[in-house]
């Protein structure tokens, strides 16, 4: 660009003084250099980083994902260490626990059974049943 | 000046000649068993001029028990009159609430033959129609005692029981009673298999009785004894 410039110096074929002519091609110089440097290479290195790793991710990640699984799924006898953990299956029983965690504490702390019958005489008897020992009911 | 001291002097003096009779229409007047709101109410209902002629201000005593009172009226009213009829409403609205008395006897039962304990009438009748259904054939008095009350009452049973019994007073009606909630607790801690130190409740519950009823409450302690308690509302 500054080539240019110099080439096409339309102070060239003029009777100028020197500091005018200083002037003049220090302003398109300066004009050139603050000019905006638009190229297509910034660009093109970025779409071609972007454009390797996303190449790199899909060639890569399917490889150790689908590898085990298809080893693990015919071989379910073959995995004597995993078995038993999902057989206790601790994560399915924390759920059911904290849904109902009030109906678990009513039936550890709550009222005992009240049993209510009427004597021979009409007296009205209310009997309280807090453990399975109700043998005296009925007897 | 002088046109401005005669207005002030007159104004004193009228300030001096009025205040004697508002002041004498203050009157304060104790409430003794009704809230101080539902004074006013039925205040109002029996002293229809209340609303028109008077102010009336209430105040909340914050122990009654201990003062005595549920709070006071500040009543002012322009005639005097008032006043007195207002009086004579609050005489014959702010009475005593009616009580209610239980007696209450906590036995321990035993399948073994024993004694059975003196009891009244009522309630010996009770225990013997117990027996005919339960297996229990000697009976001992742990505690006993009389409660009155008009809404709620806490007592102690000998050192081992307390108990709680609250009435609904609204549905006092006829020779039924309503008892909204009977609990017979320990009094002292007991240690549970855990470790711990619980004060364990042995009964609670509602339930409704006739004046002159016996209810028998139970429950079993162990495989030979249990533990009775006769409720009887008192006529």
């Amino acid at each position: 660009m500054r080539e240019l410039l110099r080439k096409t110096d339309p102070a060239a074929g003029r009777e100028l003084p020197s500091v005018d002519r200083f002037r003049m091609r220090a302003a398109i110089v300066s004009a050139a250099r603050t000019a905006p440097v638009r190229s297509w290479r910034p660009y093109a290195l970025a779409a071609v980083a972007v454009a390797s790793l996303i190449g790199a991710v899909v060639l890569l990640r399917p490889a150790p994902r689908t590898a085990p699984a298809v080893v693990r799924i015919p071989e379910p006898s073959a995995m004597p260490a995993p078995a038993p953990a999902v057989a206790v299956e601790t994560p399915r029983r924390h759920p059911q626990r904290a849904a109902h965690p009030r109906l678990a504490r009513r039936e550890m702390t709550g009222p005992p059974t009240r049993i209510v019958f009427t004597g021979p005489e009409g007296t009205r008897i209310l009997w309280f049943v807090g453990t399975p020992d109700a043998k005296e009911l009925g007897s | 000046m002088t046109s401005r001291a005669l207005c002030s002097l007159t104004a004193v003096s009228l300030a001096f000649t009025l205040a004697p009779a508002a002041l004498a229409g203050a009157k304060t007047y104790p409430i003794r068993h009704l809230q101080p709101n539902d004074a006013i109410m039925a205040l109002q209902v029996r002293v229809p001029q209340l609303h028109q002629d008077c102010h009336v201000t209430p105040s909340h005593a914050s122990d009654p028990r201990s003062v005595g009172l549920r709070g006071v009226l500040t009543v002012t009213c322009n005639e005097d009159a008032i006043q007195e009829q207002i009086a004579q409403a609050l005489a014959a609205i702010d009475v005593t609430p009616p009580t209610q008395r239980f007696h209450i006897a906590v036995l321990t039962a035993s399948r073994k033959e024993g004694p059975v304990p003196d009891l009244p009438a009522s309630e010996a009748k009770a225990l013997a129609d117990f027996k005919k259904v339960m297996t229990y054939r000697s009976f001992e008095i742990e505690a006993e005692t009389v409660l009155q009350c008009d809404r709620d009452a806490q007592t102690q049973l000998n050192t081992d029981y307390a108990l709680e019994l609250v009435i609904q007073p609204d549905t006092v009606t006829g020779q039924s009673i309503d008892v909204r909630k009977f609990q017979l607790r320990a009094v002292n801690p007991q240690v549970a298999p855990t470790g711990q130190q619980t004060y364990p409740t042995y009964l609670e519950t509602s339930f409704s009785i006739k004046k002159g009823e016996t209810i028998v409450l139970g429950t079993s302690v162990t495989d030979q004894q249990a533990r009775v308690v006769l409720v009887t509302a008192l006529p």
